[in-house]
């Protein structure tokens, strides 16, 4: 950790007169796991199409490793997403979902290869020959990890991939997440509404609110020096309802 | 930005085929109205008593096809009784005839003279309201009947399972869990139903007797009258229920797009029901086959009633008058139709189900025009327009209005599918480096199979029965099969008008049955786990 | 991709292929409206005239082919237009080339219409058709006059063809019109509606009705009935003493076309030996003050109704009155 992986300057963007996202700046370090915070309609999920290259932005710059990315198409920005539902190709394999992208760039059987692997590495082995509508919501966002994975990014994106599931699935996957991180020793960015989910996997947690970014730190340093009162209103005030409940939760689960 | 350019530019050239193929022909014959007066038509005596017989036939043919259409589509969805297949195909038969034919069978059966009627020594008269009722039901039952099956078919069995466990009362869950289930497409039902049967005059004009409605006004002042001005705003009168049903649509346009797999419903045991739904199914089959059967009869013998001796004379007849020859001209105008027609609503729909925009809603908006236009005010729009041109007077001609003519329907059924398909394909492929064309044929277009399949089928089936639209721009060289009925029908050749219907049902019977094949076929292997894949 | 663009060219190579029909000066387009073995005796006798012509005979029903008529205008395909009434005809007129220079002395003064556009062809003329199996079966007489039809005991056993739709229908709707004043004559359709089963909307309805035993008296065709009553049908047919009323019908040239020597040749063939032939064979009305045809079973010496006063405009104005 410690190197600068992406830095992100001045960002803005507009849609008619809806401004968006207001000179976003912020860095992210390599091997990090940065959350960005928000209610729905704050910008991240622009900010992260921003990132990805799927939408351009007004101005700002975005370097990756040393080079300003801003003007390369999404494939070779060497990002990689995982999208809300998935998006998984309902038509096609699990197998085939993994090795579809690595069979259209050339060497179907390398593909093959390289595909059997990573479906191996998430565990789903045993499930090649299913069709996504077949398996479990955290099967299916595996799967979408896979996927990502497959074509070697080193930086994922991630946008709200637990909103389908439920909250069992969400526990066990968070730190299947983790663990992936690091085998992969990727740098993960991390799009959710979820306060507790923020604070309990992130390094450091980026809190934005009407295209504005509130605040980036910790998550202790959130909780101890909260920014403004819109942190204090809405993310810990949050945070504390969150961890009472599940505390309830799993008592009664016991 | 390269890619939305070009996005653009397709969205552009849909446009001005829209314009050139729908609005600028409407223009033409809309040109024609400004001579009318409007206001003293629409407060005229004729015309308001028309308004008010057609609404309220419509509105009873309407209420009893869509009766009907629920208790059996319930029925067999909901019981466990043998050869659903078999009946759920009978009872869509008369979608595949054209609704004069309904008209005439109703006529043979249980006109004055009918065979019903002499069988069973029947008096009262078939012409008039219930007449139309009648012919009306038939030919729109079986559309209200396929819409409330699909629905019922993907009902999620597991509140009722809950509920079930929960002691609750089966008339409480209808009302609690099946009535709010049924609200919206109940309604849309309803809806199409009702524009379907406002705007037809097949079956007035057969069994309509002296009860008038607006479109056989429409029709007698713009074929009897050749006042065109004046059909043309009956026609827009007629407009009025498909453009309510788009904004109600529009407007209800919401999370639509989740989707989730559907617990199938086990049924239960139970003799009564199950009783209930052979001796429904079974009447309603037979209701169906009736005028087939008359048909049938019409059609093989020689001079009905007068002379009831087998004979082959009038399908001789009808091949000496070019019948085969015209089946011919009638197959390709329909394949072509399909073919071209599918490739097209797919275009379209995917750029405006998958890619945003203002250009979007303006191409959604004018796709959906096209459901809207009587047959016989877009015919004529059509002389006006192309009148002179390369395409006059060819095959092309009839295959593009028919492409226009039943564009909106297969249109919105691709609509849905792809709105329902998951948001983010293309951005997927995008980040995997993988192109949107690729991911349309490799992802999309796959995931759509049964849909286009479906959409074949109503260009298919509709392009070989419609008669409004191509009446005016077929020539001898390009004559459709359906068109033989009126003329025979105009010649009073009932007998070689049913071996038309008989031949038009044939045909289409087997693309269906071509269809259903396929997609029962697809279904299976959708639940699969494919096996050539490891 | 490549495999899309190579689907939507070879469409577009099929409708450019099936867009180029033939043409050439061999080529006449005719509009006809005439009853389907007619048209076929027509088709015979044009090829042994014509053998090196392409005469193609384009069968619309009548309403069909006035609208098509109507909206094609002058760029229309057809040359020559036949057996449209003459109620279409005026109201197509300035479509039609002048025929003035053909001599019309032949034909009976009254119908000949004035702009010299067309010439008659046909007389439809109108009967009371009776299907006295039914009327015996209700015991009922056959009826004297229009005012027995209004006896309730005929109620639904009348079929009358709509004159909104029909040229039969509205010949008799004039017809009565010009023997009793507008006022009673609509006033007796008034009437008579509720005792009629259906306004067929063509003009061979009625008799139809009687064939099928649907109906018992029909305002009907005076020549269909004939057919079938020589076809065996147990038809019977009357006349009122208003006088059969009757619609006429003619043929034109579509203005332009009278130039091309095919269009003229086929045109002059019909009027000089189609129309008479047709009248041997088919539909033996006077239409000539000197000739007569005689044909099985068909009433001779027809008294005509007055039909007077009979244009497009009046027409118009009398339908406007006419709401069933």
């Amino acid at each position: 950790m410690g190197k600068n992986k992406l830095t992100v300057e001045k960002l803005s963007k507009q849609f008619g007169t809806n401004e968006v996202l207001q000179n976003i700046s912020f860095t992210v370090e390599e091997g990090e796991f940065l959350s960005i915070l928000g209610p729905s309609g704050c910008g991240k999920t622009t900010l992260l199409r921003i990132l990805l290259g799927l939408e351009t932005a007004e101005s700002g710059r975005i370097i990756k490793d040393g080079i300003d990315i801003a003007g390369l198409p999404p494939a070779q920005r060497g990002m990689g997403m995982v999208f809300q539902n998935y998006a998984l190709f309902e038509n096609m394999t699990v197998l085939g979902n993994v090795e579809y992208a690595l069979k259209k760039r050339g060497g179907s059987k390398k593909a093959r290869s390289t595909a059997l692997e990573l479906i191996e590495r998430v565990g789903l082995s045993g499930h090649l020959s299913k069709k996504p509508r077949q398996l479990s919501g955290g099967q299916q966002q595996r799967v979408a990890l896979a996927r990502t994975l497959a074509v070697n990014p080193d930086i994922i994106l991630l946008d709200e991939p637990m909103s389908a599931l439920d909250v069992e699935t969400r526990l066990a996957l968070r730190s299947e997440i983790l663990d992936l991180q690091k085998e992969f020793g990727s740098t993960i960015i991390y799009i959710t509404h979820d306060q507790e989910e923020a604070f309990a996997m992130s390094d450091r947690i980026m809190v934005m609110h009407e295209g504005v970014i509130q605040q980036i730190d910790s998550p202790h340093k959130l909780m101890d020096q909260p920014a403004n009162d819109y942190i204090r209103a809405f993310v810990i005030h949050n945070i504390q309802v969150k961890i009472d409940s599940l505390i309830r939760y799993s008592r009664e689960a016991k | 930005m390269k890619t939305s350019g070009k996005l653009t530019a397709v969205k552009g050239l849909l446009l001005i085929f829209f314009a050139v193929s729908v609005l600028l022909p409407l223009l033409r014959m809309l040109a024609r109205m400004t001579t009318v007066d409007i206001r003293g038509l629409l407060v005229s005596g004729p015309f308001l008593a028309a308004l008010k017989n057609s609404l309220v036939v419509t509105a009873v043919s309407t209420l009893i096809a869509v009766f009907l259409a629920t208790l059996l589509s319930w029925l067999l969805e909901r019981s466990r009784i043998r050869f659903k297949g078999l009946f759920a195909l009978l009872f869509t038969l008369p979608m595949l005839i054209p609704s004069i034919s309904h008209g005439m069978g109703l006529v043979v059966l249980f006109g004055a003279n009918g065979l019903v009627t002499g069988w069973f020594g029947l008096k009262g008269s078939i012409y008039g309201f219930w007449g139309i009722v009648a012919g009306s039901v038939m030919y729109s039952f079986p559309v209200a009947f396929l819409m409330l099956s699909d629905i019922l078919r993907y009902e999620d069995s597991s509140p009722y399972e809950a509920a079930d466990v929960m002691g609750i009362s089966r008339r409480h869950q209808f009302a609690s869990i099946t009535a709010p289930f049924l609200r919206r497409p109940m309604l849309s039902t309803l809806f199409a139903v009702f524009t379907l049967i406002i705007i037809d005059y097949g079956v007035p004009l057969m069994v309509g007797g002296q009860y008038k409605t607006l479109p056989v006004m429409m029709y007698q002042d713009v074929i009897g009258l050749l006042d065109f001005g004046k059909g043309s705003v009956i026609g827009l009168v007629l407009l009025t229920p498909a453009l309510v049903a788009f904004i109600l649509d529009v407007l209800n346009r919401d999370k639509l797009t989740l989707s989730f797999v559907a617990r199938p419903f086990r049924v239960r045991k139970n003799r009564l029901r199950d009783g209930l739904a052979y001796v429904t199914s079974g009447l309603v089959s037979l209701a169906v086959l009736l005028p087939i059967a008359a048909f049938l009869l019409l059609t093989l013998v020689k001079k009905y009633p007068s002379d009831m001796r087998l004979s082959m004379d009038n399908i001789s007849r009808a091949f000496n008058m070019g019948a085969g020859a015209n089946l011919g001209h009638s197959l390709v105008i329909a394949l072509v139709t399909s073919l071209t027609g599918v490739a097209l609503s797919f275009l379209v729909a995917y750029m405006t189900a998958r890619t945003p925009g203002k250009l979007s809603k303006i191409l959604h908006l004018v796709s959906l025009i096209s459901l809207a236009i009587p047959g016989i005010v877009l015919g004529l729009s059509y002389v006006l327009f192309f009148k002179g041109s390369l395409i006059y007077g060819s095959l092309a001609i009839l295959i593009l209005v028919n492409l226009v003519h039943f564009f909106a329907s297969p249109y919105l059924m691709i609509y849905n599918t792809l709105a329902k398909l998951n948001e983010h394909l293309e951005a997927v492929g995008q980040t995997l480096g993988v192109s949107r064309i690729s991911i349309i044929r490799d992802v999309i277009l796959p995931q759509a199979g049964g849909t286009l399949a479906e959409m074949f089928t109503y260009f298919f089936v509709n392009s070989m029965m419609t008669i409004s639209a191509v009446a005016f721009l077929a020539t001898a060289g390009t004559r459709p099969l359906s068109l033989m009925i009126t003329s025979f029908e105009a010649q009073m050749l009932l007998e070689c008008a049913a071996f038309i219907a008989l031949l038009i049902l044939t045909v289409n019977l087997l693309v269906k049955g071509l269809f259903t094949y396929y997609r029962s076929r697809k279904e299976r292997s959708a639940y699969e786990p494919d096996q050539a894949a490891v | 991709m490549k495999r899309v663009g190579g689907i939507l060219l070879a469409f577009l190579l099929i409708f450019l292929a099936v867009g180029c029909g033939k043409s050439g000066d061999e080529k006449v387009i005719v509009y006809l409206s005439s009853e389907e073995y007619r048209v076929e005796y027509f088709q015979k006798r044009l090829k042994e005239e014509f053998p090196h012509y392409e005469v193609v005979l384009e069968y619309l029903p009548t309403g069909t082919h006035a609208a098509k008529l109507e909206a094609e205008g002058l760029e229309t395909e057809c040359d020559i237009s036949f057996e449209l009434d003459y109620g279409y005809l005026g109201s197509l007129e300035k479509l039609f080339a002048d025929l003035s220079a053909y001599d019309s002395s032949p034909y009976l003064a009254e119908l000949v219409p004035d702009s010299g556009n067309y010439l008659p062809t046909l007389r439809n003329g109108g009967c009371i058709a009776i299907n006295r199996e039914i009327l015996e079966q209700k015991e009922l007489p056959v009826p004297d006059n229009y005012r027995d039809l209004l006896k309730p005991e005929y109620k639904g056993l009348i079929s009358m063809p709509n004159p909104k739709a029909s040229g039969t229908g509205y010949m008799f709707l004039k017809s009565l019109v010009n023997a009793w004043g507008e006022e009673e004559a609509l006033a007796y359709f008034d009437a008579l509606t509720s005792n009629i089963l259906q306004y067929t909307s063509s003009g061979s309805g009625p008799v139809n009705a009687l064939v099928q035993g649907e109906a018992a008296i029909g305002l009907a065709m005076t020549a269909q009935t004939v057919t079938e009553i020589n076809r065996g049908v147990d038809l019977e047919l009357y006349f009122f003493e208003e006088g059969s009323p009757y619609s006429l019908y003619g043929m034109a040239m579509i203005k332009g076309k009278e130039t091309r020597p095919a269009v003229k040749e086929v045109f002059e063939f019909f009027k000089d030996s189609l129309v008479i032939e047709d009248k041997e064979l088919f539909f033996p009305e006077k239409i000539f003050k000197e000739r007569d045809f005689v044909l099985e079973n068909y009433p001779v010496d027809i008294l005509y109704a007055d039909m007077s006063g009979d244009s497009p405009a009046e027409k118009a104005r009398l339908l406007e009155k006419w709401d069933h």
